[in-house]
């Protein structure tokens, strides 16, 4: 028991430090070497310098389903226009600015728009690949964070510049970069800005459904989100399964030694969630706009702020600040306070999207991945499995029945035999007894003919030929110690009648009585009550084995030249004048229980040790003497 | 015993449980020192020491009034732990596999704890009757209580989560 304590101790200390150690580590830290000034494709400065012009002149404010929100959507297509992109140069000529609208909790009218341009590349004909850049805009400055209750009046005053000025003011820059750096590419790009957003995908989802043709949806091989950038580390995530634009993003940021996570297990799977199609769990980087794309087999790349290495398993944005988006505590000065190196941080984002754009072989591989988008529905379809484990269960079950009826079968339960129960009867004046075999105990009243065993004698005993019935008393114990000390054994004479020996007559007289005690000489040393065995015998009726003449003088002979120890401390204990219960066993000849008892052949085999026992210095079973019987 | 019984059934429960701390801290705003993995390893073998003491206890108490004054199988329910034990441990080592192949950590989530934990104390009863805990006419009935306790727990869990999958 001390060792297995030992063992499941140092187990348990094992499982502590091995979750100390996992969570020291940073498990989704980047394999490649990180180069601390990396060659970002556009200066860090540009991204905070966009970042501040995106918040100013009241911009903070862009609630969504507001005028805010609307005047945000006009600064963005301005600054779109000022980059160089038309205001109608969608495929179907639709404005920059696509409004939709709706009803809220309250079942109010209320109005968003989307902004979408579009980077089309001169040498790039109708029907060419297209890959969606988008980032939410709106905030909840004057609104609470959930849209669905119309009683809610809580307001967060965040000024959204983690949720998500960082991520517009990233995709701004790359918006820019496209139209003045012209990159020769194969394919269109899609720059777009979701309304009404912040907390439900409202505006992109209206984009995707509404807002997109069919040709824009066939033709779109990948759509990157960028969102929340600015804290501790920038992930990437892309598929859980096996994809080619996992590797090739692993090799795009490898190459420009960019320090970009990758989301791992130490961020905690939340299995009774489900955001993402095929997938039967959630984790905090399923989280985004990206999944209306995933969810429709448009495979997808996820860029996002975050730290989920540190211990703590909630969607964390750094480890050492409490998180402050879509909070009062949202804003520009907290951000270039906590975080530093947040520019950096946007500036390895918008590197990492660019440089993947322009890497050879990536309309290869993204259409790859979306002619081959996996399909993984039945995992992350429950019910199919709790059924499957019904079936095991309904299987076991059936099993264990028919094992278990196997089982009693085999081993029945053996029935309780009730004891025994015998009564006291009082046979008076010689009456027939009314079963000779019946388990009561009949007191015979008749005259003793120096039987021991009649209480009242002179009333006829009838049982002139032996008694059949087990004596209520057990024999007396001889005075006489001598006989006893030489030889454990017993011998009596079973046909001799029951109580033939005995000389004992309460009634006789006094000649009588003189000349019995001469002429009786009991050789029983052990006055032993029936035991428990003889009894055991006599109610199931099996057959008591009782030594012949022979057998126990050959016994005796051997107990009185050999006597064993125990024999030798009996015989120099201490005699007690009580009588001791006797133990009796048998061998040899076999006759039946009750004749047995009936013609008093009770012998003590000598090899078999004699235990005195003492009932607390009384015979139980009558007085002080009482002859062997 | 049950000491360890439920530092158990906090191993193979840890890994379900990180994913529900971590939803319920998001959710309610819980600090670093509540929605951590040390948390949730402790809170992982809550509920399941509980359904566990009830249902043995169960079984041994129905066990003892049918077989009443003959049967003694407290010996059973002491190397029932062991195999408990056993089991959640095996659990713990084999959700490890999650960290490879999430993907299926919903489904062998699902499955394997019912499996591997019946198939564990299957073992261990045979062991039990080699061994004689328990006299062989109350063989049978001992299968049907432990056993079907186990199955019966399990078999609950399963219809009230397909039905709430399906419904959902």
């Amino acid at each position: 028991m001390k060792k297995l304590f030992y063992i499941i101790s140092a187990i348990s200390c094992a499982i502590v430090m091995a979750f100390s150690l996992i969570a020291c580590t940073d498990a989704g830290a980047p394999s490649h070497p990180v180069d601390k000034t990396p060659d970002y494709v556009v200066s860090a400065d540009e991204f905070s310098q966009k970042l501040e012009e995106f918040l100013s002149d009241d911009r903070t404010n862009r609630t969504t389903y507001t005028d805010a929100e609307r005047a945000a959507a006009e600064y963005l297509r301005a600054e779109l226009v000022s980059y160089g992109y038309a205001d109608d140069q969608s495929d179907d000529g639709k404005k920059m600015i696509r409004e939709f609208g709706g009803k809220n909790a309250k079942n109010e009218t209320v109005k968003s728009q989307n902004v979408v341009a579009t980077y089309r590349p001169s040498d790039v004909g109708d029907g060419a690949p297209n890959v969606v850049i988008g980032a939410y805009y709106d905030n909840r400055f004057d609104a609470s964070l959930s849209d669905d209750d119309p009683t809610d009046t809580y307001v967060t005053r965040s000024h959204g510049v983690l949720a998500n000025g960082t991520g517009v003011a990233t995709l701004l820059v790359l918006a820019e970069y496209l139209q003045t750096q012209k990159p020769e590419l194969d394919f269109t790009v899609t720059i777009a800005f979701f309304g009404a957003s912040a907390v439900n995908n409202i505006g992109v989802s209206q984009y995707y459904n509404k807002q997109m043709t069919v040709a824009e949806k066939r033709n779109t091989v990948l759509m990157i989100e960028l969102q929340r950038l600015g804290v501790d580390h920038v992930y990437a995530f892309s598929d859980y399964r096996k994809t080619r634009r996992e590797s090739f993003f692993d090799g795009v940021a490898a190459k420009s030694g960019l320090d970009v996570y990758k989301p791992t297990q130490k961020s905690p799977l939340i299995l009774s969630l489900r955001a993402l199609n095929g997938i039967p769990f959630y984790q905090w980087v399923q989280s985004g706009n990206f999944s209306v794309f995933f969810n429709n087999g448009i495979p997808t790349l996820n860029v996002v702020g975050a730290n989920w290495e540190t211990i703590d398993l909630t969607d964390r944005e750094g480890d050492s600040h409490a998180n402050v988006g879509m909070g009062k505590d949202d804003t520009l000065a907290n951000l270039k306070r906590n975080y530093p190196d947040y520019a950096q941080k946007m500036a390895t984002a918008g590197t990492l999207v660019m440089n993947s754009l322009t890497a050879d072989g990536f309309i290869d591989a993204m259409k790859y991945d979306r002619d081959n988008f996996p399909d993984t529905d039945v995992l992350a379809t429950d019910w199919i499995w709790y059924a499957v484990v019904l079936g095991v269960m309904a299987i076991a079950a059936v099993v264990m029945t028919l094992l278990s009826r196997r089982l009693i079968k085999k081993y029945p339960v053996p029935p309780v035999v009730p004891p025994v129960r015998r009564n006291v009867k009082m046979a008076v004046f010689g009456m027939e007894y009314e079963d000779a075999n019946s388990n009561d105990i009949f007191i015979d009243l008749k005259r003793v003919n120096d039987k021991t065993d009649d209480i009242f004698p002179g009333i006829p005993n009838n049982d002139g030929d032996g008694n059949i019935f087990p004596p209520l008393f057990p024999p007396p114990v001889s005075r006489d110690h001598t006989e006893r000390d030489k030889s454990e054994v017993i011998q009596t004479d079973e046909k001799e009648p029951h109580g033939s020996e005995s000389d004992f007559d309460p009634f006789a007289s006094e000649s009588e009585v003189a000349e019995k005690a001469d002429a009786a000489k009991t050789t029983d040393d052990t006055a032993d009550k029936i035991d428990e065995t003889a009894a055991q015998d006599l109610k199931t009726d099996n057959a008591a084995i009782v030594p012949s003449e022979p057998e126990i003088k050959q016994n005796d002979k051997d107990a009185s030249e050999t006597p064993t120890e125990e024999i030798k401390k009996a015989a120099t204990a201490p005699r007690k004048a009580t009588p001791t219960a006797r133990k009796t066993t048998s061998a040899g000849k076999s006759v039946s229980a009750k004749k047995s008892v009936a013609s008093s052949a009770r012998t003590v085999s000598a090899k078999k040790p004699i235990k005195k026992q003492t009932d607390d210095g009384e015979n139980k079973n009558g007085g002080e003497d009482s002859s062997e019987q | 015993m049950l000491l360890f019984v439920y530092i158990s059934y906090c191993a193979a429960g840890w890994y379900v449980m990180r994913g529900n701390m971590a939803f319920y801290g998001e959710r309610y705003g819980f600090p670093a020192w509540i929605a951590n993995d040390v948390v949730a390893f402790f809170l992982g073998g809550v509920l399941p020491l509980i359904v566990y003491s009830f249902v043995s206890a169960f079984c041994m108490r129905s066990f003892s009034i049918r077989f009443r004054g003959r049967g003694d199988i407290s010996a059973v329910r002491y190397g029932l732990h062991f195999a408990v034990i056993a089991a959640n441990i095996v659990l713990f080592l084999l959700k490890f596999i999650y960290l490879s192949v999430p993907l299926y950590a919903a489904l062998l989530n699902i499955i394997l704890d019912p499996v591997i934990t019946i198939m564990f104390v299957a073992l261990y009863l045979l062991y039990a009757f080699k061994r004689e805990y328990v006299e062989k006419c109350m063989f049978g009935t001992v299968v049907t209580q432990v056993m079907g306790g186990f199955i019966t727990v399990y078999a609950l869990v399963s219809v009230i989560s397909l039905i709430l999958a399906v419904a959902a």
